[in-house]
């Protein structure tokens, strides 16, 4: 359930006392969760190596 | 009632990379100036010939350090800044995308939410609010601090310790920077509590100035830094001393606590004795805001509900904010990869303290660790064997090899680009990736309208009427802007000392004195090192006293535009 859809302050999912199918569907939603990240992780470090990205992204200064 | 108004100024990361071959950072922010110039309704800022001033009431300008900053325009809700900061991110990626198409597709252009730099430089992205108040300025760090040090639980971006060559996940990465309660400093030394109150506006008026926050992507918790800050801010204004019974024993061991954290349920010491956790710190300050509601800002209710619906979660249900605020969504992401590469997070503490002996070691035989690799180390003729025998035996004792220290060495560097690129502004960063995927839950309904905002100034506030005027003005010469007001191609300006104007007042130049030949008062020292805006305060003087403008053609004819 998105965030934008709690509003009501309904107790939030990932709780204790969760039955059965309660969680089969947090498995699902973590397992959805993880292999999201494990795409966008991918397709992000696909293109460069860390040392290199990191060397370029050399913060000079700031605040 | 406190009328609340507050901003976000928001540093970010650019990068440009041809192959291995990082670009040369001024050639890319060049490029980013150049774009901005041509492709967004601006006026020259006053204040800086690095900087304008957009149609959405924003600002744009290149810092010292050679990065694009935003500052949204001023906002009365927390979740139009929401808005705004996402609007201005719209902004900077429209601009990295003029840049890309400039640049070519062998070279990767990318702008980044940053906060602090895993390169070793030290430096760090800033990330700073402001707030207008009317309060007695020397009354606020008292009240403020115990929030600012505890709204870490929900405000942290996470990622890691920068201040160890190894990765340590942290809530709240850039706090570890901070190393004072309070400090009147901004680029070193700075403190949980800013002296620096420039208002920025008229009589009467006050600037809190917050730095030691983190640049967010969560909805949520970008809403619930401004709202439950802006809150607090406003019960000190009222005279509702928050931080009344909540002064901390050591501010800054509190701060480096909750910001490193992930329980969010140390204890931290009161200096009037006892002790509490961050979240029972913010649940007072909630209730405080709730029992005051009445003279607190009309969003309060809704700030509150989300503050408590947060609270309740990192206490009751710490999973169920994995897909919400920052640092726990980091969190959740790095543990998996961890225990994919045989390395669970739970052991990082043991292997790190293993790499800070051989830190020491090397550094009392005078080898700066830095570059070192463990090959070298566990060659014949190492320069710490004794050490290094010692370290082994620790190694064993828990079950663990040298193996697992160079596995988890070698997760450094993935793990410190994966921290970046997850804040990638744009299609490809890691955050937006997972959101397209619909697996967050962090939006908040009220953050909407961001395409709008790219463009319209905010309704209330002379935000609105800056941007109006920009609108009009931009591409005029001559013209500039600043946070007080507009100057316009006839010499006239636009007051916006008051914050809440909601009508246009043009004030005509004032008559030079008589017998006055000095140039008026502009930013002489910004301007000579610019050609652009020294054509602009050249013009500004021949309109004001009637000269001949011979001498000043020359610069004019060969610049592009104001901000070069």
């Amino acid at each position: 359930m998105r965030q934008k859809e709690r509003q009501d302050n309904t107790p939030p999912s990932g709780g204790g006392g969760e039955t059965g199918g309660g969680l089969d569907r947090l498995r699902e939603q973590a397992d959805r969760f993880l292999a999201a990240g494990d795409e966008a992780i991918n397709r992000a470090l696909a293109s460069s190596d860390s040392e290199t990205f990191l060397r370029a992204n050399r913060q000079q200064g700031g605040e | 009632m406190v009328r609340p108004m507050f901003g976000v100024e928001s540093e970010y990361a650019v990068a440009g990379l041809a192959g291995r071959e990082p670009m040369r950072r001024d050639d890319l922010v060049n490029r980013f100036v150049r774009a901005a110039n041509r492709s967004l309704a601006h006026l020259p800022d006053m204040g800086s010939s690095a900087g304008m001033f957009l149609e959405n009431g924003a600002r744009f300008y290149i810092d010292c350090g050679l990065h694009p900053e935003m500052t949204t325009p001023e906002c009365t809700t927390p979740w139009e800044l929401a808005r705004y900061i996402k609007a201005g991110e719209r902004i900077l990626q429209g601009l990295a995308e003029e840049v890309q198409a400039g640049a070519g597709a062998a070279t990767e252009i990318m702008c980044f939410r940053c906060n602090v730099d895993y390169s070793g430089s030290g430096s760090t992205w800033g990330c700073h609010e402001s707030y207008l108040h009317r309060a007695n300025p020397a009354s606020l760090p008292e009240q403020l601090i115990p929030h600012l040090v505890t709204r870490a639980i929900y405000t942290g971006a996470g990622g890691f310790n920068p201040l160890v060559n190894w990765p340590e996940f942290a809530v709240a990465p850039r706090l570890l920077h901070i190393q004072h309660a309070i400090s009147s400093d901004s680029t070193g030394n700075r403190g949980i509590f800013h002296t620096k109150n420039e208002s920025l506006s008229g009589d009467g008026y006050n600037r809190l100035h917050i730095l030691c926050g983190e640049s967010l992507c969560s909805e949520t918790a970008i809403v619930l830094k401004t709202g439950a800050t802006a809150l607090v801010a406003a019960m000190a204004e009222e005279g509702l001393r928050p931080g009344a019974g909540l002064r901390l024993a050591s501010p800054i061991e509190a701060l480096h606590a909750v910001s490193t954290d992930v329980t969010c349920k140390q204890k931290l010491c009161l200096a009037g004795g006892g002790e509490a956790t961050a979240i029972e710190i913010q649940r007072r300050l909630l209730h405080l805001a709730e029992c005051h509601r009445g003279v607190l800002p009309p969003w309060t209710d809704a700030v509150c509900g989300l503050w408590r619906l947060t609270l309740d979660q990192l206490e009751g249900a710490p999973d169920s904010v994995s897909t919400v605020l920052d640092w726990a969504i980091k969190h959740k992401l790095f543990h998996h990869r961890a225990e994919r590469r045989g390395i669970p997070m739970e052991r990082f503490a043991f292997l790190g303290s293993i790499v800070r002996r051989l830190n020491a070691a090397l550094a009392a035989v005078g080898v700066k660790s830095r570059g070192v690799r463990l090959s070298t180390l566990l060659a014949p003729g190492n320069p710490i064997p004794e050490e290094m025998a010692g370290s082994g035996s620790a190694l064993a004792a828990e079950g663990l090899s040298w193996d697992h220290l160079d596995r988890f060495l070698s997760l450094r560097d993935e793990f410190y680009q994966i921290d970046t690129r997850f804040g990638q502004i744009g299609p490809r960063g890691i955050f937006a990736g997972m959101d397209r995927r619909g697996v967050l839950d962090h939006g908040v309904p009220a953050v909407d309208g961001v395409e709008a905002a790219l463009r319209q100034p905010p309704a209330a506030g002379r935000a609105r009427l800056r941007g109006e005027a920009i609108r009009r003005l931009s591409g005029q010469r001559p013209g500039a802007c600043s946070w007080m007001s507009v100057s316009g191609p006839d010499g006239r300006t636009l007051d916006l000392s008051d914050p809440f104007a909601d009508a246009e007042v043009w004030r005509d130049p004032p008559a030079p004195p008589a017998g006055e030949d000095a140039p008026p008062e502009m930013l002489l020292a910004d301007s000579l090192d610019d050609a652009g805006r020294l054509h602009q305060m050249l013009d500004a003087m021949r309109r004001r006293y009637g000269r001949s403008r011979s001498r000043a053609q020359g610069p004019s004819a060969t610049t592009e535009g104001p901000n070069r």
